[in-house]
């Protein structure tokens, strides 16, 4: 003790945990054993013990695992996955079980696992790799069995959705040893359609659920291989909610079942129908406001009208003020009073020349503010 | 004239001609002549969306090379 460091347990538990956790073999491992003192809690966490003839170690499942997972039961030859942690209240390490399947699905899975690691490390399931696929296709592809209801799924929801859509089937064997062969071959027969008759927008590529050992056909290398090939984009259904197989990490897109498949590849028909009558009303609408701004301007046009009519007439009465003012500056009587005279004779002709009177004649004279008569003299 | 378009492209017409209404450089003239083509168009795909039926072949490839003939399910 002397010179060392003392610990509380707390400490060492919590380094203990840490070992634990930065280890990589420890943070995703797989285990086979047989499954023993297995509960299941109220809470929906389920608690086990894995052993083998040597050695157990405790196992847990939590609530939200357990529900997607079947539940072994005591005496089970199980393969379980997950990692390997410090419990501290307890001062076990257990494992934190993520997947468990009975041993014979279990050498399966590492098979699938393997595979799956494999072609990723390779970059074939990279997300650059995935293309889109079209809104509204005008041709699909279908790769399935010609008698299995995957075919019957996939054609009434395309036959619901879209009808618009033309199909064109290319049947392969979806299980068993002539599965993968004839599933790539029916992806390559499908690719010549389309680069040499009619291009295609995308190929479903779909299988019914069935147990694991009947799905196996998509979990083929060579299937993987030919998706990925594919010029045309690949949507994989296969199975059930639950199934992920390697062809579904290869397609550019995975739907859960066939029918899911359909239903992606494809827009829905009413709201296709719901988007024509939107831009229908978006072009009336369009139009209307396009009439109502015309008639704004119209009635502005109108209105400037009406505002410059007045202007004018105004314009006139001040020409016509402009020629009374010269007209008055032109009146007779201005003339007179500023001291002129006119001078009539009694016949009332105006006297504009000496010649027009004689001594004696007898004359009337207008001024401005009244008039006399006089008589010539000389 | 829509009689022998698909829908694809009554569908790309239909948008075009709304997206040219909507850019507003037309002609009263011209706009409704716009909107009488959106209305036909629009016509066309929903009667082509009632009516279709979904259409099935089966491909192979034989001696004669690439193949198709009606599926019938």
């Amino acid at each position: 003790m002397p010179g060392q460091n003392v610990y509380s347990v707390g400490e060492i538990t919590a380094y203990l945990k840490a070992r634990f956790a930065e280890d990589a073999l420890l943070s995703d491992v797989w285990l086979s054993g047989e499954v023993s003192n297995f509960k299941q809690h109220t809470s929906g966490h389920c608690y086990l013990t894995l052993k083998d003839a040597n050695a157990s170690i405790r196992a847990v499942i939590w609530r939200t695992t357990a529900q997607r997972l079947t539940l072994p039961r005591d005496g089970d030859a199980v393969t379980a996955h997950g990692y390997i942690s410090v419990y501290e209240a307890q001062g076990v390490y257990q494992l934190y079980v993520d997947d468990i399947r009975a041993a014979g699905a279990g050498r399966l899975w590492l098979e699938f696992e393997r595979l799956r690691g494999r072609l990723e490390a390779e970059g074939l399931f990279s997300p650059e790799r995935k293309r889109p696929l079209p809104a509204r296709p005008e041709r699909l592809g279908v790769v399935t069995s010609a008698t299995g209801a995957a075919l019957r799924d996939i054609l009434r929801t395309l036959a619901s959705r879209y009808p618009l859509v033309d199909v064109l089937l290319a049947p392969a064997v979806v299980q068993g040893e002539q599965g993968p062969p004839t599933i790539v071959a029916a992806l390559a027969l499908l690719n010549r359609w389309s680069a040499e008759r009619e291009p295609l927008d995308a190929i479903i590529l779909a299988r019914g659920g069935g147990s694991i050992e009947e799905l196996w056909a998509f979990n083929d290398e060579r299937v993987a291989r030919a998706i990925v090939a594919s010029a045309v984009p690949v949507v994989t259904g296969v199975g059930h909610e639950t199934d992920f197989t390697i062809a579904d990490f290869a397609a550019d897109q995975r739907a859960a079942t066939p029918t899911a498949a359909a239903a992606l590849v494809t827009p829905d028909g009413r709201e296709i129908a719901a988007d024509v009558a939107a831009l229908r009303s978006a072009a009336a609408q369009q139009l209307a406001q396009q009439l109502a701004a015309a008639r704004q301007n119209l009635e502005h046009l109108a209105h400037r009208v009406r505002r410059a009519a007045p202007d004018r007439i105004h314009a006139r009465r001040q020409r016509v003020h402009g020629i009374q003012l010269q007209m008055a500056a032109l009146d007779v009587n201005r003339v007179l009073s500023r001291g002129y005279a006119i001078i009539t004779r009694p016949d009332g002709a105006v006297v504009a020349s000496v010649g027009q009177v004689s001594p004696g004649d007898a004359i009337r004279a207008r001024l401005a503010d009244g008039s006399f008569d006089a008589t010539v003299t000389s | 004239m829509t009689e022998e378009m698909t829908f694809e492209q009554l569908y790309a017409e239909l948008e075009e001609t709304v997206r040219r209404l909507e850019a507003g450089n037309c002609s009263l003239a011209e706009s409704v002549a716009l909107f009488e083509r959106s209305a036909q168009l629009a016509e066309r795909c929903n009667a082509l969306l009632d009516q279709a039926e979904l259409r099935v072949r089966q491909v192979s490839e034989g001696p004669a090379g690439l193949a198709d003939r009606p599926f019938a399910g």
